[in-house]
């Protein structure tokens, strides 16, 4: 029979030359560019310039409060509510995910502006709060720390982890819980000791993937508190955005900001197959 | 009880949106005062977010177009091509945007693009090229999970031992099998790009301003005409994400391992 080119081996990998061009050329290159910058341009220092910086440790600090409570949380959520929706008929789990999906192409302008409305200093939830008697100004204040902007970042951090849980949930034998059972153990000793301990890699991954997320993100941050929060990225966003910006110093940002991302991104991969590897 | 706390967590804020967007006057109480649509009339009358609607829409739509050229042969040429290690690389394509914050990417661009060689800063086309870059795996992950779901391969084996050639397999296999499938991860590609903040608001020019930048100056405006704002980018992606998820196909089931 005749083959074309393109029912090779080397002439299906050629079909996907086309976005693996513009994923070097706009994706991978440009993120080289800010990593020379970082390191050359402006005598090399940009390093030892941003470790000197008070603000880079307040930032620093502040990032990893807000995406360490955002993930913590979202993950709790989402755990419980995976689990819950496990026990579902397949139709309203359906409808269910249809919901839950939502946010994730949400804009976080959307997201913001929902949030203000909501919690804001003088949203609907703020204003119930004070009918029994919570301050709304401490709230307020509350809500613009890094631990308070966190339940904002989870309405969209959350239904990455159900989307992630939710699965290995479903395929989870439940007879391993049945066998606990039977052997006197109580809910929460089943969960703690069989369920979790057996899902641990779906967790960890989840749990690294929303962290991620929280970490690198700033249009929600930006539009609730404008450059007043101290987090690493709108400490570069400020940075960038300066006339007459430092390129160096915003590039040697940017290398922290990709690197945590990509190392927190890693260490839940190898974790994940680690694991699957072990249970071989 | 969680699902049901989640819930309201969930709707709550795009209700009070919907309700601020009508309420003629919202301050300090708990809910808005009055009946308008004024707001609405307001916004559509706004010059700036009548270019910043348009300059969405042209980007979005270009985006989609781009994204299915580029991404429909490369999930197909990498699930037939590299075989084993497919996984790896779609696993490699669909984290690499996640653990590169949009806004470091913004910076490369904006070193790269403000260069004498390559002046591109502030076009629409660069724009486009990020928001191509930023969907583009979401639209091969979609059409990978369902290569597979679909036995894709199985059919084109038996396409082939009747004599097809790539051409007529491609045209008359592929596509039509993956339809469903390249309308869904269109709608949500659309999605993502209308809404898009943290890559345009660094590389959008003055002109060229995307809805959700515009967006962001009019939350110090009036609570109904930012209420209204919002809701026009709110619809908009919950009928793209609607679409995207069931619609097309009209049943939810048929997707239930694609998650």
């Amino acid at each position: 029979m005749r083959k074309s080119f393109f029912s090779t081996p080397g002439g299906y990998i050629s079909l996907t030359l086309p976005g693996v061009l513009l994923l070097g050329g706009f994706f991978i290159f440009p993120l080289l560019v800010v990593l020379v910058t970082s390191f050359i341009e402006g005598g090399g220092d940009s390093f030892v310039r941003i470790l000197q910086d008070p603000l880079f440790y307040r930032g620093l600090w502040g990032s990893l409060v807000l995406s360490f409570s955002a993930s913590f949380v979202s993950l709790v959520c989402g755990f419980l509510i995976a689990l819950r929706m496990v026990k579902l008929s397949s139709r309203l789990r359906n409808i269910l995910m249809l919901l839950i999906s939502l946010p994730l192409t949400f804009s976080g302008m959307v997201v913001a502006y929902g949030f203000i409305l909501t919690f804001g200093r003088a949203g609907f939830f703020t204003i119930l709060l004070s009918y029994v008697g919570v301050d709304p100004v401490a709230f307020s204040r509350f809500i613009y720390s890094p631990v308070g902007l966190s339940f904002a970042y989870c309405y969209y951090l959350i239904p990455r982890v159900v989307f992630n849980l939710l699965p290995v949930l479903l395929n989870f034998d439940t007879r391993k819980l049945l066998a606990a059972e039977s052997f006197g153990a109580g809910r929460i000793r089943q969960m703690f000791e069989i369920l979790i301990p057996e899902i641990l890699p779906a967790i960890v991954s989840a749990f690294c993937l929303v962290f991620s997320v929280a970490f690198g993100a700033y249009g929600t941050a930006l539009a609730l508190t404008g450059t007043q929060l101290n987090i690493l990225p709108l400490l570069l966003y400020s940075k960038i955005s300066d006339a007459g910006s430092d390129f160096p110093v915003a590039a040697a940002l940017s290398v922290v900001l990709l690197s945590v991302g990509t190392l927190v991104m890693s260490a839940g991969e190898l974790f994940a197959s680690h694991r699957k590897e072990a249970h071989r | 009880m969680i699902l049901i706390l989640y819930l309201v967590y969930l709707l709550l804020p795009i209700a009070l949106l919907f309700l601020g967007s009508f309420g003629e006057k919202w301050t300090n109480t708990l809910l808005p005062q009055g009946f308008t649509l004024h707001w609405y009339l307001e916004v559509a009358s706004d010059p700036s977010f009548q270019r910043a609607f348009f300059v969405s829409l042209f980007v979005a739509i270009a985006t989609c177009g781009i994204v299915v050229l580029i991404g429909l042969p490369m999930a197909y040429g990498m699930e037939r091509g590299t075989l084993k290690r497919t996984q790896f690389f779609t696993r490699l394509l669909q984290l690499m945007p996640i653990a590169a914050p949009p806004m470091v990417v913004a910076f490369g661009y904006i070193i790269l693009f403000s260069s004498d060689a390559f002046p591109y800063l502030g076009t629409t086309w660069l724009l486009v090229i990020g928001h191509v870059v930023s969907t583009l795996p979401y639209m091969v992950q979609t059409l990978i999970g369902d290569i597979r779901h679909l036995g894709l391969v199985q059919l084109e084996q038996a396409a082939d031992s009747l004599g097809a050639s790539f051409r007529q397999r491609f045209l008359h296999v592929v596509v039509p099998t993956l339809r469903h499938s390249i309308l869904s991860g269109l709608f949500t590609v659309g999605a993502l790009s209308i809404g898009e903040f943290q890559l345009s608001n660094l590389i959008a020019g003055f002109l060229n301003r995307t809805y959700p930048i515009v967006l962001l100056q009019s939350f110090y405006n009036a609570s109904g005409f930012a209420c209204s704002a919002t809701v026009v980018l709110l619809i908009l992606s919950i009928v793209a994400s609607l679409l995207g998820t069931g619609a097309p196909t009209g049943t939810f089931g048929e997707r239930k391992n694609v998650l």
